[in-house]
C-alpha cells in the first residue's frame, strides 16, 4: 500500500489531517488547471475550493481499484466544475473570451510574466476543440501520462493518442502562419 | 527560431504557477471544517436488515395459525353447510312425524270401532308412553282430535 493510498483510506475514514497532505499535494496543480481555463484569479481560488471541498465530501465514493488514480478524480472534478462554471453562468466569456482580456489586473507584479503566457496559451488554443485543449494542457503543462489524461476525460488512450496528435498539428500550423 | 518549440516550453513554465498561500490555509482549514456525506455503514446496514427479517418473521408468525379460522368463517362455506343440515333435519323429522301419525291412527281407529278387546287399564297405561306434546306439533288436526276424543 502506498502513502498516497494510506492517506486516501485515512481520508475516507473522515481523518482530515490526512486529507490535508493531499490537499497540500494537489492544490497547485488543480489550481493552475482552473486558472489557465477561467483566467481570473479569483474565480480560480473559487472553484479550486470547490473542487477540493467537494472531493473531501465524496471521497468514500472514490474507489481506486476501478483503476482511476486519485489524480485523475480530483482533475475530472475540477473538469467538471469548470464546465459548470460556463454553463450556469452563460453569459460569461469562454476561453476565447478569457484571451482578449488584461490577467494582469488579477495578478501580483511579479506574476504577471504568466499571464502573458496565460493569455499566449489562450490565443494559440483558439484553433483546438475544447477536448483538443484538455489533451494538450494536461499531458503538456500538468505532464500526465495518457492514461491519466484518459481516465480524466473518460476516453480510451487511443483516442487521448489521436486528440493530442490531431492538437499539436492545428498549434504548429497556427504559430507557424504566425512567424 | 521554432515557434512551437518556444510554445511547449511555455506551456511547461506555466508548471510554476502556484496559489497565492494565504488562499491555500484559507481554503483548506474551510474545507475540513465541513462534514463529510455520510453513507450508512455496513452495520447499519445489518442492523436495519435484521430488523426487516425480524418484523417479517413475527408478522407471519403472529397471522399463520389464525388463518384457518379466517377461512372457516368464509359466509358463502358456512351458509351452505346450514342450508344442507337444515334439509337433512326437516327430512327426519317429517318421517318421523309420518310413522307416528301412522302408528296412532292405526291404534285409534281400532278404538273408532268400539272393539270389546282392548283392555282400557292397557290403553291408559299405553297413554303414559305417547309424547302428547310432541303430537301436538305434527300437522295431522285428525290426529289431534281423536287423541283428545280418547283422553276424555
Amino acid at each position: 500500500m502506498t502513502e498516497e493510498t494510506k492517506l486516501i483510506e485515512e481520508a475516507k475514514a473522515g481523518r482530515g489531517e490526512a486529507f490535508g497532505k493531499l490537499y497540500d499535494q494537489y492544490v497547485a496543480s488543480i489550481y493552475r488547471f482552473v486558472l489557465v481555463r477561467v483566467s481570473n484569479r479569483a474565480e480560480a481560488e473559487d472553484l479550486t475550493q470547490h473542487v477540493f471541498l467537494k472531493a473531501w465530501q465524496s471521497i468514500r465514493r472514490y474507489r481506486e481499484r476501478e483503476g482511476i488514480p486519485f489524480t485523475s478524480w480530483l482533475y475530472r472534478i475540477a473538469r467538471n466544475a469548470v464546465i459548470d462554471h460556463y454553463r450556469t453562468r452563460r453569459d460569461h466569456e469562454d476561453i476565447e473570451g478569457a484571451a482578449a482580456r488584461n490577467l494582469a489586473e488579477d495578478f501580483p507584479v511579479q506574476e504577471v510574466e504568466y499571464t502573458l503566457q496565460i493569455e499566449e496559451v489562450h490565443r494559440a488554443f483558439v484553433v483546438l476543440t475544447p477536448g483538443e485543449r484538455d489533451v494538450i494542457l494536461l499531458r503538456f503543462m500538468e505532464e500526465l501520462s495518457v492514461k491519466e489524461v484518459a481516465a480524466i476525460l473518460e476516453k480510451s488512450e487511443g483516442t487521448i493518442r489521436v486528440m493530442q496528435h490531431r492538437g499539436l498539428k492545428k498549434l504548429k500550423g497556427e504559430l507557424g502562419a504566425g512567424n | 527560431m521554432n515557434t512551437y518549440n518556444n510554445f511547449e516550453e511555455r506551456l511547461r513554465a506555466l508548471r510554476q504557477i502556484q496559489p497565492d498561500k494565504a488562499f491555500v490555509g484559507y481554503a483548506k482549514a474551510r474545507i475540513l471544517a465541513t462534514h463529510q456525506e455520510r453513507f450508512a455503514t455496513p452495520v447499519v446496514w445489518g442492523g436495519a436488515l435484521a430488523t426487516v427479517v425480524f418484523v417479517a418473521v413475527v408478522a407471519v408468525t403472529l397471522l399463520t395459525p389464525a388463518l384457518p379460522v379466517v377461512r372457516a368463517l368464509d359466509q358463502q362455506a358456512l351458509h351452505g353447510e346450514l342450508e344442507g343440515l337444515g334439509l337433512d333435519l326437516q327430512i327426519e323429522q317429517v318421517e318421523y312425524n309420518q310413522k307416528v301419525h301412522d302408528t296412532i291412527t292405526a291404534a285409534l281407529q281400532e278404538i273408532e270401532g268400539e272393539t270389546n278387546h282392548l283392555n282400557t287399564e292397557l290403553l291408559e297405561s299405553e297413554d303414559a308412553f305417547v309424547d302428547v306434546e310432541g303430537l301436538q306439533e305434527t300437522p295431522s288436526a285428525e290426529v289431534d282430535k281423536l287423541l283428545e276424543k280418547l283422553l276424555q
